[in-house]
Order: C-alpha cells, then structure tokens, then sequence
C-alpha cells in the first residue's frame, strides 16, 4: 500500500506522450473554438457589440481551457486507467493531495476574479449614459418604445408642433430607425405584461415592467450606438424580438431596426416624409384610414386580408363591416366598430379571451393614442371591409362623426387636409370632410 | 413471475409488487414508490418534449392549434420534470440509499416519510388538471402580471398543486436532516459518512430553507388570483419584481436541490467503479455545503434584464464565486479515477457522461454569469441549453447512474450491461446533439419559449428535433431493462460493486429492518486497496453470499 | 478489520415493521429536530409576509398613521395579553406533566387552548370592525386605505390560521393525555409548546411592527 501512494500519480511513458498531444490538441483547439466566434453570433452592428463580443472570446478561450483539460483527462483516464480482462484489484489508496487541492480552489477563483474584472468594465462602459442621444437635427428627441401584446410601437416626439400647436409625434409601428453613430436611448413601456427588448445584433435587452399607470408607469431604459458592419448595404435592418414570454404570439411580437448610413439619410428616407405625412393626410377618409390604421399594433392580433394581416388572437376583421351592424341591437355598424375600439373592454366576441388594448384621444400609451380624426378615418376605412357595407354609406360623412360624438361624448371637427385638428378644439357639428 | 436466470443462489425474498401501491412506512418501499413514480412523470414530460420538438420541426405554428397551447406544453414540461421527477427522484434514491449507508434501520419519521410521497399523486392530479381546463401558460416561472391577470384557471391549480409539492418536499428533507443528524449508528461519524449523505444533507438543508419562499411566493400568488389582492399588480400598489425576486430565491437553490445529490451519485459511483478513493473527501463534503450556502446569494442573476441595473454587478459576482465549489467537486472526481482500476459498467459510464456532460454546463454558467454577455443570451436557446447540460446533463445521467449502480441492491438483482451500455450510447449522443446546438441558435437571436421562428434557424432546429427524438427513443431502451431485470436479472447477491458503503453490507434487497444490530461501518466508506478493505469485503461476502457467490 | 458480524445476516421473514429499534430518548430528540426544523420554515413564509407589511409601512406612513388613529390598541393588546398568558398556562401544563400532575396538564393545557379561542374571537371582532372602516382584503382604487388592506390581513390572517391549528392541536393533546399517554413521556406536549411559544414570538413581532410602531 505504501508503494502505491508514493508512485501515484503512476503515470506510463506512454501517458506523458498522450499528455504531450494533449497540450498541443487543447491550444489548437482552443484557438479553433474561437474561430467560431463570429460564426455563431449576429453582424456587429453596434459599439456595445464589439465590447461584449471580445468579452466572450475570453469566455470561449478560458472554457475552451477547461472544456479541453477535463475532457482531456476523462479521456486519458478512459484509456489508461482501465481494469483489464478480469483483472480484480483495486487502484492506489490515494486520499488525496492538499497541496493540489489548495491549487484548484485558488486557480478558478483567481480565473473568476478575472473575469468578473472585465465584464464589470464592459458593463460600465456600455451601460454608462450618452452625452448626447437621438440626435436629430441637431436635437435630442425622445423615442419610446410601447410593448404590447403581441407588437411593438415606437414614437418619436420631435418636438415640432403642426400648425394647429398640435405636438408632432411619428409613430413608426414595429420599426425604429436610426443611423450610424447615433447614440440611441430608448424609453421602454409595457402596456399589458412583461416583454423583453432585444435587438440580437446590437447585443442590448432589457425587460418592459409593468408599473402603475397612475404614477407614469415603470419606463426602463436601453442604450445602443449603431456602428458600419463592412459589407452591408445600407439601409440595414436587423431583428428585434420580445424575449420575454408574454402569451400567446409571443414568438411573432417582432420588430426592425432599420439603420441608415448617416443622419441625412435617416432624415431623407424616413424622418421628414413621416412629418410630412402627419402633416398632410389624404383628403379621402377611407385613405387615410388605410395609413392610420397600419400606424398601430391592430395587425399583432387581427386578420385582414387587405392589408395581409394574419394573427389570430384577436377576431377577424375580413368582412368586419357585414357584421358590425348586427352585434348589438339598437348601435349602428359606425358606432360598434368607434367603440370596440375606444372602449376595448365593452364587447368580447364570443371564443376570444384577450381584451384588447384601448386606443383614444386620452390613454395613457403614448403609442396608442388615436385622435377623433384618427378614429374617424379607421372607422371609414373599416366599413370599406365587406361585400354589403352595413355602415350608412349614404350618410357616411355624417353618420362616423355622430358615431364618435356617441362614443367620445364630444363632436368633432372632421377637417381632413388641413391638417391634424386638436381634438377638443373643435365645436362645429363635422361632415364637410369631402 | 418468470423463473430466474440464476439458480445457484437463492433469492432473497423481496416485496411483492402490490406492497408498493400500498401505505408503507418502510423507507425502501416508500423509495420504489417515489423513483417509479418520479419515472412515470418523466415519460410524461418527456413525451411533452418531443411533442415541443415536433412543433418546431418547422418554423411556422402547425402541430398546436395556438401559441397558448405551445405556452402550457412547455410549462408543464418545466413543472412536470422540475417538482414530478428530478426532486421526487432524488428522494427515491435518498429515501433508498441514505438510511443503509447511514446504517440506520429507517427513515426518523416513517409516518412523515410515507405522507410526504403520498402527497404527490393529488398534488399531481392538481396540476395536471390544470392543463386540461384553462391550462396555466405563463412558464413553470410563472411570473405576474402573466401568471395573475392574462391566465386562466389552470394557473391557480399549477400554484395549488405546486404547493402542495413544495410541502411534500419540506416534509421530506426534515426527514432527511433529522436522520442523518440523529439516526446514526455510535461508529458512523459525521466524517465517515458517504458523500451522498453529505450531498443529501446539504440539498435538505436547502429546501428547507428555500422551499418556504416558494410556498410564501405561492400563496401570495393565489391571493393575487383568487382574493383579489394586488401584492404582484403594480396599478395596485403591488410590484411585479417581487415575484421574481421570492420566486427566484426559492428556485435558484432549487437548481442545487436538483443537481446536489447527483453529485453524491457521483462520488459513489466513480470511487467504488475506479476501486479509488474519493480525492480530496473532506473537500468534496464541504464543497456541498458551500455551494449551498452560495446558492442562496445568487438569485438575481435569473433578473439581469429587469434588475435595476447597478444592482446587477453583485450578483455577477457571487454567481461567478459559485463556479469554485463546483470546480472542486469537478477536479476531486478527475483525482478519484486518475491512476484507478476503471470498470465501464453502465453506472459509470453515466456517471463519466455527467462530469463530461455537466462541465459544458458549467462552463456556460460562468458565462451566462458574464453580465454584459448574459444580456445577450438571456432568455435565448443558450439559456435553454446551459439548464439542461446542467439539469440533463448533470441531474438525469446522475439518476441514470444511481440507478444502474442501486437496482441490485433495490431489486436483488443485476441489470443488464449490455442493454445499459446501448442506452448510454443512445442517451450521451442524443443529448449532446439535441442540447449542444441550442447554444449557437441562442447566441444567432432564437429566443426561448416560441413556437414561431425565423426560418434562417429551421436546419439547426431539426438537427435539434432528430437528435431529440434519439433520446427519447433511450428511454424505452433503459425501460425495457428495468423490466426485464426485475424478472430475469442474474442474482445480484449482497455487494456485486464490492463497495465498502453500509449499504452493501446486507442482503440485497435488505430486510424491513435493513440490519440485525446496529451494522459497523468500515473505518473509510471509499478506502479501496488496502489489504484490510479486502478482508471486510471478504467477510461481507461470506456473511451475506456463502461461497457459492464467485463474481 | 472483520467487522461484520454474524449479527448482520438478514432476518429472513418480513417482520411487523414496529419502529422499536429507536429508544424513546432517541425518538424524543429526533422530534424535537424536527420541530425545530418545522419551525425554521415557518420563520421564512411569516417574514415574507411581514415584509409585505414593511414595504408599506415605509411607502404609506400616512395611511399607516390614520389607521392607526382609528383604530386604537384596546382590543389587540388585550388579545396580545391572552396570548401571551396562554403561552405560561403552556409551560405550567408541561411543568406539571414533567411532576406527574397529569390533572394539573389537563387544566393548564384547556387554559391555553381557551386563551387561544379567545384570541381567535378577539381577531374576528377586529377584522368585522376593521371591515367596516371599508378596510378590505382585495385591492380597492378607491379606497384611502390603499394596500393596507392585503398587507395586514395577509400575516394577521396566516397567524390566526397557525393559532387556530395550535387549538385544534391542544384539544388532540388534552384527548391523549386524558388517556395517559403523557404520563411516562411529555414529548407530545413539549412539541405542541414549541409550536405555540412559536405562534406567540410572531405575534408579538406582528403586534409590535403592526401596531406600536
């Protein structure tokens, strides 16, 4: 037995050529790991990302190391370490070595130490507040972001007001746009559970909390600067997805970021044509409506085929205007549809259990807020959908304005081409709209 | 009954079957019936994973008629393996084993014990009629406001019936503390004891700490859904962080709950099937006890995306520090079959599979533990990945093993090798395949918990599908085996391992009382290779086999 | 090194599992462990809960004080004192059990399942009173008590159930130590005394942290 402990670790000349290989196969291999670093993570598309990124070739040489010395003795173990045929003895009576064990406590601690070093200071670098963020003509402008089931919307107060002193606000749906080294700051708001933003290539998530509307909710925030990945054509877009479960077309609340190569563009494409949208809708209702309607999250829950819309948790709103007329005795097709969206608790179609987001000129989701005129023009739009509209068709221009004074308590001045009217301004009985 | 195989040796008489439907306060029973138990709920949940496979074969919603009813599949499948099979089986093993090597005749509280499995079956039909009316799909993490306001009535029996398995689990761990603490015999120290007692101690003192603020959790839950309070709505003055603050102080020690004992098995299985002792025992044991006390400082790391960020740093770190007790364990197993007499039975080559298996999991713990990298991968297929290398990966293989290295002494005889060996195959390549890629479709933007998908990541999903259905197919393979050892298995007669533990040192399966007197245990539960180690074994052998036992 | 015995060969019949192998001093340790054990997780749900209470405590000072203003302590400190007594009548019963008295235990045990109904009574004129200030478990937009509601009655409640579990346990002990089978061995009143010294020590928390602060 004595024989035994001082020979240990007994190891053959054999084994030390098998060690040898082992070094060598655990620095090559390693360093072949890490030529699967950018193969297995999305384009850099991001500061931030190039941080994280070096941060985890780190993390894959320091496994790497470990992965290969376990493995690596497993191995040696299986192969020499075997008892033979019927062979019945029993290995050394080995207790143990403090010395190498006071060495594989103290090792990984100081490798852990290392590494909670450096990922502390990636972490402050990239989570630190920007000097200047959402710079947009030489402005910061607030862009929020709403999660809602199941889709996001973003807006943009760009601190422009239309000729009526109404605040300009673009609402870009799923999209958010941004440009190459602008330093993005986004305030996240939940309107319903919690969701996750993430852009994968951007390597920034955050959780939207719920917080208590009253007391203006629990904004979070997320911080990122798009930087030029070599090769792609610009704009780019990249993926944003809701990482956090929050029912039912959790997989399908996705979104874009779409970044364009410089501020000029980013004005070019997007930023100033949306202005000019708000600012000049279509005169036709039914035209607009088709605009207005495609600004909110409505295609995260409901199926319409002209527009190419084909979620299921909401009921569908192919041939919305046949039924409408009917759901409730006594209400016009103008007011059931005016109200199932103002007032998203009143009616619930019969096999659908989630209650709908509420849109108006007084909620509390920035991203959902819908002006009379707004809803006047959804509403034109919706009883455009069916074969024999039950919508006064006749009336139209008169018969969507006494549907929204129903529903708003207030008339409103339908004014359309002349730009957004404040909604509570208004005090003429509407309809001149053609 | 089929005759045996073996007739040389007599058989020792062992329960008949129907003695295990029955209320029995025997430890040994009461252990069949939690392992076949915890083992019927794993086909179950096991059979809602490859049902969860088969959905995402394709990138499109076709096999389910909604998300929702993907959502309550995958939580059920959390709920069914995590509080039905990986913590009830691990009682099975630890109601089994522990009184034997303890030496002890039974469990402290027999009475205790018996109510404690005999909660789960109702605790069980609770949750599983749960998912027939309304079922809960808010994940096993249930977090609020998903899980309070956006679910049905399924979610308040979930949280019902994972109440009543939380109470089932803290009857059984006082259980487990009071015997090992008292119930020993005069010789078996506290540093004598097996290091699947240490392991079993170590997870019972955690549930026992932590359990509570699950069921605290739990009931502030049903209030929320059932009273009308608002402790987790924040329009009502509540906070949603509270949930996953308690939730997870509860589960992140849970995840050692789960694994803790499969650590014993190891230390077990690799000594007595290497003939080495453990390296480094004393460490080995107070590595239990660290990562126990660690586990407890660790929770928030689950909440890195929804902590208030300047608190995210500390839970780095303490996440990072439990990497070294786990390290230990880790080397001091790599010590014990260094220079040994390896056996490749199939309880070993479970227990190699774990701790090759189980290091990719620690090493994507570490990096998970990496702050601005977690925020990358949080709640993404890598995710996915790192819990299963650890509770698949570490947990099962460590139940596998368990069991390949206990159903003789349970059974009275041996399983069969050749079979055990085509399910390691099976299951170490099946799992491999199904669980390594998930790591890159995570890290490339999948995350977890979808039922829809970008069709960029359908290849890697289906390579993911088929290698899952591979092991689904090994269970039946180790199914196959359990039953027909049961019948035919060659006589195992009292320590086929030739192991040193208390356990061994009666006849297989041993009598209601497990020992005449009080046994004596070996001076060293893993001094393998000393002349005195083979006279013990000798005289165990002589005193349990005759002569006629030439194995 | 031989260790094994010849005592070690298995019995070969199924005996009666009768758990006599354990002497009645070691059964009586292994109780109280896991009493204490029992208790330890008790500790958790009620801090839980306690905190629950804090939070507000700190976030709503205000609607604390005015209900604390409306309230008055009359009646709790009375039911305070109930428990508190109920809690000596317990370590009297089991005095007297260690002396032999069992008539002496069955009168000082019925005192502390009394003392324990009457604390129960005392709780349900409080929580009738406290509901008609409009002082209700659910949550209530309109209401000037907030949370107050749920943060209270959610520790208050869970501790009256745990004093209601400890009558009902008290009453089982007067049935078995009416039938002697204290006489040789208290353990079974000694276990109930550390579960109702437990329900006591958390009521004087909740009573301090509710009530005088």
């Amino acid at each position: 037995m004595e024989d035994n402990r001082r020979n240990f670790p007994s190891i053959s000349p054999a084994a030390v050529v098998v060690a040898a290989v082992f070094l060598l196969v655990s620095a090559l291999g390693t360093y072949w790991f890490t030529t699967f670093v950018p193969l297995v993570l999305p384009a850099q598309a991001s500061a931030e990302s190039k941080s994280v990124d070096e941060l985890f070739t780190i993390l894959v040489i320091i496994g790497g190391v470990v992965f290969f010395l376990i493995q690596g003795m497993l191995l040696i173990s299986v192969l020499f370490f075997r008892a033979r045929g019927e062979e019945r003895n029993d290995g050394p009576t080995y207790h143990g070595n403090p010395l190498l064990e006071i060495v594989w406590t103290i090792i990984p601690a100081m490798v852990v130490v290392f590494l909670a070093v450096i990922s502390f200071n990636v972490w402050t670098q990239n989570s630190e507040p920007k000097a200047a963020v959402n710079h947009v003509n030489g402005e910061e402008i607030a862009i929020e972001v709403s999660g809602a089931r199941y889709a996001w919307t973003h807006t943009y107060a760009t601190g422009r007001l239309s000729p009526d002193g109404v605040p300009i606000v673009i609402n870009s749906g799923d999209t958010l746009h941004t440009y190459i080294g602008q330093n993005v700051e986004l305030i996240l708001q939940t309107q319903d559970v919690i969701h996750s933003y993430w852009v994968p290539a951007m390597r920034v998530k955050q959780d939207l909390l719920p917080g208590n509307p009253a007391t203006g909710g629990r904004p979070t925030e997320i911080r990122f600067t798009p930087v030029r990945v070599e090769g792609e054509l610009y704009p780019a877009t990249y993926p944003i997805v809701c990482a956090e479960l929050c029912g039912d077309g959790h997989g399908r609340m996705r979104g874009t970021v779409v970044v364009h190569e410089n501020e000029s563009q980013f004005l070019e494409a997007f930023y100033e044509p949306a202005i000019y949208a708000i600012l000049n809708p279509p005169a036709d209702p039914v035209l607009r409506g088709e605009i207005e309607i495609q600004r909110y999250i409505c295609n995260s829950c409901h199926t319409l085929d002209s527009l190419e819309w084909s979620s299921r948790t909401g009921p569908s709103l192919n041939g919305i205007a046949d039924r409408a007329g009917e759901r409730v005795a006594g209400q016009s097709a103008e007011e059931y549809i005016a109200l199932s969206i103002w007032n998203s608790g009143a009616f619930r179609v019969p096999g659908y259990n989630e209650q709908m987001a509420a849109f108006g000129p007084d909620v509390m989701e920035s991203a959902n807020i819908m002006s009379p005129e707004q809803l006047y023009a959804i509403v034109a739009y919706l009883c455009t959908q069916g074969e024999q509209s039950d919508c006064d068709q006749e009336n139209a221009s008169s018969a969507i304005p006494e549907a929204i004074e129903t529903v708003f308590g207030m008339q409103v001045d339908i004014n359309f081409g002349q730009g957004d009217a404040a909604a509570d301004s208004a005090d003429e009985a509407g309809g001149e709209s053609e | 009954m089929a005759p045996a195989e073996n007739h040389e040796a007599a058989a020792v008489a062992r329960p008949a079957l129907s003695d295990y439907l029955r209320w029995s306060v025997d430890h040994k029973i009461i252990g069949v019936q939690y392992g076949v138990a915890a083992f019927l709920f794993f086909i179950v949940g096991g059979a809602m994973a490859m049902l969860i496979r088969l959905e995402l074969w394709t990138p499109a919603l076709d096999l389910m008629v909604s998300g929702s009813a993907y959502n309550s599949l995958f939580t059920m499948h959390g709920t069914i393996m995590i509080f039905l099979f990986i913590i009830p089986m691990w009682a099975a093993f630890g109601n089994f084993v522990v009184p034997l090597q303890l030496g002890a005749k039974d469990m402290a509280f027999p009475w205790l014990n018996a109510f404690a499995f005999w909660l789960i079956p109702p605790a069980a039909v609770v949750v599983l009629l749960g998912y027939f009316v309304n079922p809960a799909e808010a994940g096993w993490t249930a977090y609020p406001p998903l899980s309070t306001l956006f679910s049905g009535d399924g979610q308040t029996l979930w949280a019902l019936g994972a109440h009543l398995l939380g109470i089932s689990s803290i009857m059984g761990s006082i259980n487990f503390i009071v015997t090992i603490l008292n119930m020993r015999p005069p010789q078996m120290t506290l540093w004598r004891m097996p290091l699947l007692c240490w392991a079993v101690l170590a997870t019972s003192i955690i549930a026992v700490m932590a359990t509570p603020f699950l069921a605290g959790a739990l009931t502030l839950l049903l209030l929320d859904r059932v009273a009308g309070t608002t402790f987790f709505d924040a329009a009502g003055g509540g906070d949603v962080l509270l949930w996953q603050n308690i939730f997870w102080f509860y589960s992140h020690p849970a995840v050692y709950i789960m694994v803790l004992p499969g650590m014993g098995v190891l230390s077990e299985v690799l000594s007595v099937h290497s003939r080495k002792p453990v390296f480094g025992y004393r460490m080995v044991g107070l590595s239990s006890m660290g990562i126990a006390f660690v586990g407890f400082t660790v929770w928030a790391h689950h909440m890195f995306t929804s902590l208030q960020p300047e608190l995210r740093i500390p839970f780095m770190i303490t996440t990072m520090i439990i990497a070294v007790p786990t390290g230990i364990k880790m080397f001091s197993w790599l010590g014990t079959i260094w220079g040994g007499k390896i056996r490749f039975t199939s309880a070993m080559l479970f227990a190699l599979g774990f701790m090759s298996m189980f290091v990719i999991g620690g090493i994507t713990g570490v990096m998970l533990a990496a702050l601005p990298f977690d925020i990358h991968v949080h709640d993404t297929y890598f995710v996915v990945s790192h819990f299963h290398f650890v509770l698949f990966g570490g947990s099962v293989f460590a139940i596998y093993a368990a069991l390949y290295h206990w159903f003789p002494k349970i059974t009275g005889r041996m399983m069969n090798e050749r079979l055990g060996k085509i399910h390691f195959l099976f299951t170490y390549f099946g799992f491999l395949f199904t669980f390594f890629p998930m790591h890159i479709v995570g890290m490339l933007g999948m995350p977890r918990r979808v039922a829809v998908y970008v069709p960029e990541f359908q290849l890697w999903n289906q390579v993911i599908s088929f290698s899952a259905f591979v092991l689904g197919f090994s269970t039946f393979i180790v199914i196959y085996n359990v039953i027909r050892s049961y019948y035919r298995g060659p006589i195992a007669g009292a320590n086929p391992w030739r192991a040193l533990t208390l356990e061994w040192a009666t006849t297989s399966p041993p009598p209601p009382t497990n020992f005449d007197d009080d046994p004596i245990p070996y001076e060293d539960p893993y001094g393998y290779g000393t002349e005195a180690a083979a006279v013990y074994l000798a005289v165990v052998e002589r005193a349990f086999d005759g002569d006629s036992s030439g194995r | 090194m031989a260790q094994v015995t010849a005592q070690q060969l298995p019995s070969a019949a199924h005996a009666e599992h009768e758990h006599s192998h354990l002497s009645e001093e070691e059964q009586n340790n292994n109780l109280k462990l896991g009493v204490w054990l029992y208790l330890a997780s008790e500790i958790v749900i009620f801090s839980i809960m306690i905190v629950g209470y804090v939070i507000l405590r700190i976030n709503e000072e205000e609607v604390v004080a005015q209900a604390h203003e409306q309230l008055g302590v009359g009646l709790v400190t009375a039911n305070t004192f109930v428990l508190l007594a109920s809690s000596y009548f317990m370590v009297m019963g089991l005095r007297a059990m260690q002396r032999g008295n069992r008539a002496g235990m069955l009168r000082w045990i019925g005192a502390t399942a009394l003392g324990g109904i009457v604390f129960l009574i005392g709780q349900y004129i409080e929580y009738s009173e406290l509901s008609h200030l409009g002082i209700v478990l659910g949550f209530d937009a309109a209401s000037q008590w907030s949370t107050l509601g749920m943060r209270f009655y959610a520790p208050t409640f869970f501790h009256g159930a745990h004093v209601f579990v400890g009558v009902v346990w008290a009453l089982e002990v007067l049935r078995r130590g009416a039938q002697g089978r204290y006489d040789n061995n208290p353990i079974g009143i000694e276990m109930f005394g550390l579960y109702w010294h437990f329900v006591d020590v958390v009521w004087i928390m909740l009573f301090t942290l509710i009530y005088l602060v």
